[in-house]
């Protein structure tokens, strides 16, 4: 499926960075309509082979950076990303919700997008996505303990909660999701919509590095990308490419916006990198007196969110061994006797929608500097959802609650005792936070000086060159956006080949695309 | 990046205070190769996060003991009690800067240490393709 070779110079149509679930789908559409497209992808392929058990080769392999992306401001906020063929795809929990209607009617009142597409449109191509790729809710079989647990909390307290939908076939609940499946169940992009595209003449170079676009007389017209060691990760050689129709940007809300400023294009509204939002969340650790065996089931398999509309939401986190010692309290031997309790644990997390915005900025290079401070009613909101997932893990029988949270007591053990919550606010610096999905950077708009990209998802600044990935979010979404990101980008590469034809007859390419 | 062998050294030290050998866990970080787990991690890292990770070891190997404890000697210098003793008061810092220390050391040696195979099984977790973190470590 990757390129073996590693070329000076190439041309295509289109060029697409990125090969995670916005650039996969894009490039799915693009190249059944006959299109020539070529995939830069800074990662390499995580195949099956390499999914072994140790999350730390993962996070050497298929994470950027070995996860140490992380904003600064109120807190120190680590954002997750995964840098590999199939992108952050492949060590997500594959969580699928469709893009919630309230999304678009707010982007349709404050960022003019109705003129371009309706929500009806973003169904259209969701429903064509999900006739290809398998997503459904977890099976008894793959829900394990820690799952359960969370559904039986929430049936016993009266809170409406559901089995999470995901992308997913024959999930045996392997409890690996943040490593790439080993069962290859989960369906990431490098098992469907990549090599579909392959089929239909794509080509895809992996380990390769996006540094500018290049631009002739007004219109997008190539890249310029470095092939880098698959191992010490240093530049090899350059490539050289052209694209005849275009440039599409899929590279995430911190790649993109990155990509753009290193090569001075789509800045004139100042809002480039701006308006960073994402879904900053905690969890919280219930301690039972039969083993849960957190590992064992769907790492992500329940979740709440009936409270969506007040800004947060709950779900479950299959917390891996490794990342257990950042999460639990204590250092020494009170650290060592909770980690002899790993295996009767189990963690509900709470993500906000948050109202914070940030920036993301060029720090020389290709290293990035976030800034990023929860507002005081994000914290307000994700002290609900922490006190309620406690509730939750106390109706589910726990014994105790671990918090995490500086300032607090260590350990709940009655529901009595959730009073703490309401002592006083809490402060972002009291919490141990992740940020897993990002927005915003090259916000879309129909208004050039307060947008970077226009409802047809073409750049305000120059021609030809798309920005199809959440990076054009006008907002976060308050549910898990990898099937919103898909629809847009499916949506984003529709709108490109009716502006500009393919070669194949039309006729010919609907039926393609169909296929 | 490679780190030197007095920084591993560091590294070492600090990570067996912080995974000890208990009664219950008797693998304990000094247990497992941690040293070259460290310096694979710092090799690994982006220069940038490298250099803090080694900076955050070095400030709690030679200065916290002063800072924190008032003693002026390095972190192995110190009893086994006084290295925990240091290690929670930093965790326990209304300081941010201070407590993020230890998060920081909690998070990225908790990579390593409990990704051994041997490891995870006296905590119970089973895998049956379990592999270690770093190549041929036993």
């Amino acid at each position: 499926m990757i390129m073996s070779e590693r070329p000076a110079a190439d041309q295509c149509d289109y060029i697409i960075v990125g090969s995670g679930p916005a650039g996969a789908s894009a490039a799915r559409v693009l190249a059944a309509a006959g299109e020539e497209v070529v995939i830069v992808e800074e990662g390499g392929p995580w195949g099956k082979e390499r999914r072994t058990t140790p999350l730390y080769r993962t996070m050497k392999g298929a994470w950027r950076d070995l996860g140490s992306t992380a904003a600064f401001g109120s807190a120190l906020i680590p954002l997750l990303q995964g840098c590999a063929v199939g992108g952050t795809s492949v060590i997500n929990s594959a969580i699928m919700w469709r893009m919630p209607e309230d999304v678009i009617d707010l982007w349709s009142r404050d960022s003019g997008i109705a003129a371009a597409f309706s929500h009806a449109d973003v169904e259209r191509c969701t429903d064509r996505i999900a006739a290809e790729i398998p997503i459904g809710p977890v099976t008894d079989a793959a829900m394990g303990a820690h799952n359960t647990l969370m559904e039986q909390g929430c049936r016993a307290l009266g809170i409406e909660g559901r089995r999470i939908d995901r992308a997913e076939r024959d999930c045996r609940g392997s409890g690996r999701c943040l490593q790439g499946c080993p069962n290859q169940a989960k369906q990431s992009m490098d098992l469907n919509f990549l090599p579909r595209a392959v089929r239909d003449g794509a080509r895809i170079y992996a380990h390769c590095r996006a540094e500018r676009i290049m631009s002739e007389q007004g219109r997008a017209r190539g890249l310029v990308a470095t092939f880098l060691d698959p191992v010490s990760r240093r530049a090899l050689q350059p490539l050289h490419l052209r694209a005849r129709k275009g440039v599409l940007v899929a590279a995430s809300a911190i790649q993109s916006p990155l990509l753009l400023l290193r090569s001075g294009i789509g800045g004139s509204s100042g809002r480039l990198g701006a308006h960073f939002q994402a879904h900053p969340g905690a969890g919280v650790v219930g301690v039972f007196d039969d083993e849960v065996q957190v590992w064992r089931g769907a790492t992500q398999g329940y979740e709440c969110a009936a409270f969506r509309s007040q800004g947060f939401k709950l779900e479950t986190l299959g917390l891996p061994p490794e990342l257990a010692a950042a999460r639990l309290p204590g250092v020494g031997e009170r650290l060592m006797a909770n980690l002899a309790r790993y295996r009767h644990m189990s963690v509900i997390a709470a993500q906000v929608r948050a109202r914070a915005q940030g920036r993301v900025r060029l720090a020389g290079g290709h290293r990035s500097l976030i800034r990023y401070s929860l507002t005081d009613w994000d914290i307000e909101r994700l002290t609900r959802g922490l006190r309620l997932s406690c509730e939750i893990h106390f109706a589910a029988g726990a014994r105790e609650v671990l918090l995490g949270i500086h300032g607090l007591p260590p350990a709940l053990r009655s529901p009595d005792e959730l009073s703490v919550f309401d002592r006083e606010p809490l402060r972002p610096k009291q919490l141990t936070l992740v940020a897993t999905h990002h927005f915003g950077t090259c916000r879309m708009g129909s208004d050039p000086r307060t947008s970077v990209v226009s409802p047809h998802f073409e750049t305000h600044d120059l021609r030809d060159l798309y920005v199809v990935d959440s990076s054009v979010f006008p907002t976060n979404l308050g549910v898990n956006p990898q099937l919103s990101i898909m629809a847009l980008a499916w949506l984003a590469a529709e709108t490109i080949l009716q502006r500009s034809p393919p070669r194949r007859s039309r006729a010919r390419a609907d039926a393609a695309a169909a296929c | 990046m490679q780190p030197t062998r007095r920084e591993i050294g560091w590294a070492e030290t600090i990570f067996e205070a912080l995974f000890p050998v208990t009664e219950d866990a008797p693998i304990g970080a000094s247990e497992v190769p941690m040293g070259r787990f460290y310096a694979d991690q710092v090799a690994a890292c982006p220069a940038l996060v490298a250099l803090l990770y080694r900076v955050t070891l070095a400030l709690i190997y030679l200065l916290m003991p002063l800072l924190m404890l008032g003693r002026p000697r390095t972190f192995r210098a110190l009893s086994t009690d006084q290295r925990r003793k240091l290690l929670e008061q930093l965790y326990a810092s209304r300081v941010y800067a201070l407590r993020q220390t230890v998060t920081l050391i909690k998070m990225i040696a908790g990579t390593g240490f409990l990704g051994f195979p041997e490891v995870q099984r006296q905590f119970g977790v089973e895998h049956e393709d379990a592999t270690p973190p770093i190549e041929g470590a036993p």
